[in-house]
């Protein structure tokens, strides 16, 4: 499990250090949280603001400028970037020293991640902190790698969980690979974004739910542990609730509080769920209670999901039955575009997509893993419990992101999508990766080797993800 | 087989990976430029220069500014729809008095997108002399209803350039890159300045470090598989 570490760290160090400044999906805004903390010594609250200093502040919008990242992105005018790739002669000393002064890292918070819990930015904020008097990109390439070293803690819960449910090193090993290779995960686990802190603790969540699911009888310490991994799901980012959902219901199925029941056996499920409870009771309502006291003190009364609760409380003007239409109507092409090339090969705002033959490598590789799951489903008895339980967390998180995020959210009101993207699915990819693994696996007649076809076509996948950064942002030529 | 020490274990991966990291220092390596000069600003009457059909010839000459062209860059417009057929860029060079062709390269219609820069990449570079004239030359199959055109700047003609439509001299240039390598040598070469353009200290070591960890994990579990997990 060191060496799977080793592996997810070093390849998340190596995309923290080539992504270019300010290229990845809202890196500013996370950002803007980080120094807020550090800079002004508080929780960024939903506002209303006084006004008295700019949204993002004024150092991270200077050093935009200095890093060229409105020419190399189209997404700042809506049109195709200016520039293909960072011009040879230039002079980015600049850019590199470029420090602004106090007043200039000074911001009102009120960017898009100022709504999300603070546990993932306040363990960023260490790092941003212990390179305080240095240059902004050197404080932002120690945000980048703290968040490398969350995000790599999910490869190692990805190995745990490879490892239950089959009980063999190999699969383990395959796994917390496969997912430290993939390309995407590495993308958003080494760029300053709170995803990081949810893939790591999702992860964590689906392996403990699947250890009381595999349980004889579930025990205090199961039930501590279950409660608190879903409490970091829910303190990373709101968008795990799905995987929560998922233990509490494999918590309630290993150890039900039923009245047919022993006494002994209803005691020690209610005390399961009271624990359970307790744990995420605890957690979530210190952070509740930051939340009252900054509205107490008058710079908070909303927040980003009392905002989201009152979106779903509200009148529809938009039917479901007409957002489904509406996905359909989009075909193919927007399911292609959402589950393979934003889900696996995306790198940056959405400019330095891999080849069409790529994708559809990956579309085969997946398909035939499916296939080989559907065998191995229909001829296995044994191992339908678990892939049900596994594809039934998938599911629930594509639902949820389709349904409350996309649908209730957004779509109902506006009539517009909400603008899913793949990385949404990605705490979900250890026992997504699994289940592939588990197909192509079959094909093989669980032969030794077959286990590792997957993490060698990942492996395969981060080499030309890699070329494709050197080629485009950095114009090099190979050969 | 004699079981291996941790410690020899050890050094094997690490003299494994010097292997690999010296193999891959010796990767040859070149860096695209592009040179701006061609291009015209946008604020110069940009419009373009005709549907180019069958039987229509776009030529743009210029003065090669550097010796390796690796990649030449057109705006190209689709008339906001999807087109059936293929368009053809060549590459000429003019020497002892004549042109001589390059390189050619051809693309599908449907895949060109409007108002958009459409990449062709040459690899090998083609190799001209610096301030020989050049020629890109764009036709195309296919009639009006599935024509492409080019961009131009009317007002726009820097020296050395010339813009013809089926032969006849035009006034201004068509948009256009041209991508020169300009640096080439082996991986440990001209490739760190370049990735570490936004790094400073911090930045050098995550990458350093980075890379070497990841390829130190990576080694170590292919040279040692039974050690870490392929034998239950």
């Amino acid at each position: 499990m060191f060496l799977v570490y080793c592996a997810a760290l070093g390849i998340r160090l190596v995309w923290a250090a080539l992504v270019p400044p300010w290229a990845a999906p809202d890196e500013m805004q996370h950002f803007t949280y980080v120094t807020y903390i550090v800079e002004q010594g508080a929780i960024p609250s939903g506002g209303p603001y006084a006004k008295k200093y700019p949204v993002n502040q004024v150092e991270e919008s200077v050093s935009c400028a200095h890093t060229f990242c409105t020419r190399i992105s189209g997404l700042w005018h809506g049109k195709p970037p200016e520039w293909d790739h960072f011009p040879v002669q230039h002079d980015y000393a600049p850019a590199r020293e470029y420090q602004g002064a106090k007043q200039a890292r000074l911001s009102e918070a009120g960017g898009a991640a100022t709504g999300y819990p603070p546990l993932y930015y306040l363990f960023c904020s260490l790092f941003y902190g212990a390179f305080y008097s240095s240059p902004v990109l050197t404080r932002l390439m120690a945000v980048r790698a703290a968040t490398a070293i969350v995000s790599s803690l999910a490869c190692c819960f990805g190995y745990l969980l490879g490892y239950e449910i089959s009980r063999k090193r190999s699969w383990g090993l395959a796994l917390g690979l496969g997912m430290a290779l993939a390309p995407m995960h590495a993308f958003i686990g080494a760029c300053v974004n709170n995803d990081a802190a949810l893939f790591a603790s999702s992860t964590a969540l689906c392996w403990l739910s699947v250890r009381v699911i595999r349980a004889e009888a579930v025990s205090l310490r199961h039930t501590l542990a279950l409660g608190l991994a879903s409490a970091l799901v829910l303190l990373s980012k709101p968008t795990g609730l799905p995987i929560v959902m998922f233990a509490f219901a494999a918590l309630l199925w290993k150890s039900p509080p039923f009245a047919f029941m022993p006494l002994r056996r209803i005691a020690a499920g209610i005390r399961n769920l009271g624990a359970f409870a307790a744990t995420l009771v605890l957690a979530e309502g210190a952070w509740f209670l930051v939340r009252r006291m900054n509205s107490a003190s008058g710079t908070s009364d909303s927040s980003a999901e009392a905002d989201a609760l009152a979106a779903i409380a509200s009148g529809a003007k938009y039917s479901f039955g007409s957002y489904l239409a509406s996905r359909y109507a989009e075909g193919a092409p927007y399911f292609r575009w959402l589950f393979l090339k934003s889900g696996w090969g995306l790198f940056g705002w959405q400019e330095i997509p891999l080849s069409e033959r790529v994708y559809d490598a990956i579309l085969a590789v997946l398909v035939m893993g499916f296939a080989g799951l559907v065998l191995r489903v229909i001829g296995e008895r044994n191992a339908r419990g678990l892939a049900s339980a596994l594809a039934v967390v998938v599911l629930l998180q594509l639902s949820f992101l389709f349904v409350v995020a996309d649908y209730l959210m957004a779509y109902r009101h506006s009539g517009r999508s909400f603008g899913l993207q793949g990385r949404y699915f990605l705490p979900v990819l250890a026992p997504f990766l699994f289940l592939v693994l588990s197909g192509w696996s079959r094909l093989f007649r669980d032969r030794g080797f077959a286990v590792w076809i997957v993490p060698c076509g990942i492996l395969g996948l981060q080499v030309v993800s890699l070329h494709r950064l050197l080629t485009g942002y950095y114009s090099l030529r190979f050969g | 087989m004699k079981k291996l020490g941790s410690l020899r274990r050890l050094g094997i991966t690490f003299g494994a990976l010097a292997l690999l990291l010296g193999a891959a220092s010796l990767v040859p390596v070149g860096l695209l430029s592009f040179h701006e000069h061609p291009e015209p600003p946008r604020a110069a009457g940009h419009r373009p220069i005709a549907p180019v059909t069958e039987g229509v010839q776009v030529r743009q000459e210029f003065q090669a500014l550097d010796e390796r062209i690796a990649e030449v860059q057109l705006e190209l417009a689709t008339y906001a729809r999807e087109n059936a057929g293929t368009i053809e860029l060549r590459v000429e060079a003019q020497e002892a008095g004549g042109w001589r062709r390059l390189g050619k390269r051809t693309a599908r219609k449907s895949k060109i997108v409007n108002d958009a820069w459409r990449s062709f990449v040459f690899s090998p570079a083609l190799a001209v002399r610096k301030g020989q004239p050049v020629a890109l030359i764009l036709t195309a199959d296919n009639g009006l209803e599935n024509a492409i055109t080019w961009y131009m700047a009317p007002d726009f003609r820097p020296p050395g350039t010339r813009l013809l439509l089926n032969g006849v001299e035009q006034a201004g240039t068509a948009s256009f890159r041209v991508g020169y390598q300009v640096k080439a040598g082996r991986a440990g070469g001209p490739m760190w300045p370049r990735l570490t353009i936004f790094l400073g200290p911090l930045g050098q070591g995550m990458l350093v470090f980075g890379l070497l960890l990841a390829l130190f994990a990576l080694v170590h579990l292919l040279l040692w598989p039974t050690r870490n997990g392929t034998q239950e």
